[in-house]
């Protein structure tokens, strides 16, 4: 278990440093200039653009600005957004639990009531329940988060007054966000839930328990379950990834101070920096996640930690 | 379907295994009737067939159904409640929204559609080679992957439409850019099994070019796997376009796609819920078409993915 437990964290330590590596590159290699996008809104002289990107270093060689930029990462230093002059590390801390907190959430509700929904659409296979289940999932996957947030705010905010609108703050902020990221994880997962569950289902050990008289409620959960769920493990984490990319848009429907807002704004004024600290930030947090869940899985299938 | 002669004994064995493997050899795809029964066969893909056909015909027959130009501006009959004359009602410009969500649905097919072939073309080209060639090849091009496909999909393609600029177009590309190593994946994943096949062997024993084998030997067995990846693509696809359009980052006003349309009735969403409510109902409906089409697809190509 030590071996897949050190042999994963330094596989993630290397997926971060070319994550790094490619978030700069990607950045300085790709057409357009950065800096005379960000300067357009000012219509900005030749010359300050110039003085803009001696100050962003981007008329230095590539690689010297490789090693500049891997030697502040080492030391903290994300840079200064061309905007507010705030250091782009400092801004991204500062908003980061918001993200967290919604993304945390909106997983939370997805594995919680995938799960249920899926294990009760396969335990009453061809019901009614089962296949309008499958059916409304299917809607949730096609609807854009965005709209069922807004279609949240209208119905729940706006005409009932249960929830605040927009913001960042208590609970009560935290519910309408997090159940409209959480809609496209409960459908997804009570699909896999239930296909997953269907085959164990099948299986010859499920047999011997009915013949022998286990009564099916303690087939389900006490055996069936267990098996089913490994699979799931997995989707978790891609859950969580999705909950964080989706978090850029849930955010900004609901005006949540969190990076998603943050990446947004900055890629809405080219602040250059803002855009690499929190792209690679939110990449980080995602890398960190699915090495949580890897780790997870191998506590939980021990085919996985001995292969 | 032809049947192949069984080829007569040779003094070379080796040859004449390699000959008859290259005469019998054929991708293991179904034939298209075979396909297309067993597709009307399954309720739900019958389903997805009819509203996408619905879908498409009513978008390609726009100027059909409506007479209203989509960025035509009627300030004395803004924001309108849906009625006869505007079924979806107007917005703040007076701008008739059955019409911007039919013309709508043309950028957003189209750029779908775009979107996943620039998908497939690079995907295609650095997983045939990766799966092809092998070793340090494989191994750089697949690690660089791994790293890509190591953020959410939003960000990759955000850095994209940071150098590129905000504009339907960039979009697209940025979409389709983004989507790159997910098809890489598959194209390799699918050229590493095609590749023990001994058909190939035979081939290459022979001496046939690597680009000829990849080409005609190995490309077919890609498609199958591809085209279901792509199918629910285009799905996916069209949602980041709106999602992106709707941040203000794809397609810009007053250009009448779907993500642009919902984000201007942000605004007035408790005086003219209509304007977000129909262009958003339109995306859902245009996604889930395809998706229950690529679910359909998926069982055919591979039941060992069905969803039943």
């Amino acid at each position: 278990m030590g071996t897949y437990i050190v042999r994963r964290i330094l596989a993630s330590f290397l997926v971060i440093f070319g994550l790094i590596t490619v978030v700069f590159f990607l950045m300085r290699l790709l057409p357009g200039d950065p800096v005379s996008l960000m300067m357009t809104e000012f219509a900005a002289a030749a010359e300050d653009m110039e003085r803009i990107r001696e100050q962003l270093g981007l008329n230095d060689p590539l690689l010297v600005q490789y090693f500049r930029y891997l030697g502040n990462l080492a030391r903290g230093d994300l840079g200064e957004s061309v905007f507010t002059h705030r250091a782009v590390g400092s801004q991204v801390l500062s908003q980061l639990p918001a993200t967290l907190e919604l993304a945390v959430a909106s997983t939370f509700i997805g594995v919680v009531f995938g799960v249920v929904i899926g294990i009760f659409a396969a335990a009453w296979r061809d019901s009614v329940f089962d296949r309008l289940s499958m059916l409304v999932s299917l809607f949730f996957i096609s609807m854009p988060s965005f709209w069922v947030g807004l279609l949240f705010i209208y119905i729940f905010a706006l005409n009932l007054g249960w929830f605040p609108v927009a913001g960042t703050g208590g609970l009560g902020h935290l519910v309408l966000p997090a159940v409209a990221l959480g809609m496209r994880p409960i459908a997804v997962l009570s699909r896999v839930v239930r296909t997953s569950m269907l085959e164990v289902l099948r299986q010859d050990f499920v047999m011997t328990a009915r013949a022998k008289g286990v009564l099916e409620r303690r087939i389900l959960f006490g055996h069936a379950l267990r098996n089913a769920l490994i699979p799931v493990i997995t989707l978790i984490g891609i859950q969580f990834g999705y909950a964080l990319g989706g978090s850029v848009i849930i955010e900004t429907v609901f005006g949540r101070q969190g990076i998603g807002q943050l990446a947004v704004g900055a890629v809405q004024k080219h602040d250059y920096p803002l855009v690499q600290g929190t792209v690679l930030f939110i990449g980080i947090v995602f890398v960190f996640a699915n090495l949580i869940v890897d780790l997870l899985y191998g506590v939980i299938d021990p085919r996985i930690r001995y292969s | 379907m032809t049947v192949a002669r069984e080829p007569q004994e040779s003094a070379s064995p080796g040859v004449g295994r390699a000959a008859s493997a290259l005469l019998t050899a054929r991708p293991s795809t179904p034939g298209w009737r075979r396909a297309l029964r067993q597709l009307t066969r399954n309720s739900n893909t019958l389903i997805g067939g009819i509203l996408l056909v619905l879908l498409v015909g009513a978008v390609l027959a726009a100027p059909l159904l409506t007479k209203y130009d989509p960025l035509e501006t009627n300030t004395r009959e803004r924001l309108q409640g849906p009625s006869i004359e505007h079924p979806f009602g107007t917005d703040d410009l007076g701008r008739d929204l059955w019409s911007r969500v039919l013309y709508g649905g043309r950028l957003s097919l189209r750029a779908g559609f775009i979107a996943v072939g620039i998908a497939i073309i690079g995907g295609s080209l650095i997983g045939l080679i990766a799966g092809f060639y092998g070793r340090w090849v494989d191994m750089l091009l697949m690690r660089l992957v791994d790293v890509l496909m190591a953020m959410p999909g939003i960000l990759l393609t955000m850095i994209f439409i940071f150098s590129l600029g905000p504009s339907l177009t960039n979009a697209m590309i940025a979409i389709g850019l983004a989507s790159v190593p997910e098809y890489a994946r598959i194209v390799r994943g699918s050229v590493l099994s095609a590749r023990e096949q001994t058909y190939v062997e035979a081939a290459l024993v022979v001496g046939v070019p690597a680009w000829r084998i990849m080409g005609r030997h190995i490309l077919p067995n890609v498609v199958a796997p591809v085209l279901v990846v792509a199918t629910i693509g285009i799905g996916g696809a069209i949602l980041s376009l709106a999602g992106l359009s709707f941040l203000g980052l794809g397609a810009q006003p007053p250009t009448p796609e779907w993500g642009v349309i919902v984000s201007d009735g942000r605004a007035r969403l408790r005086t003219a819920w209509w304007i977000t409510t129909f262009s958003g109902l339109a995306i859902a409906f245009a996604v889930l078409a395809i998706n229950l089409v690529g679910d359909g697809l998926r069982d055919i190509f591979d039941p060992r993915l069905r969803s039943r």
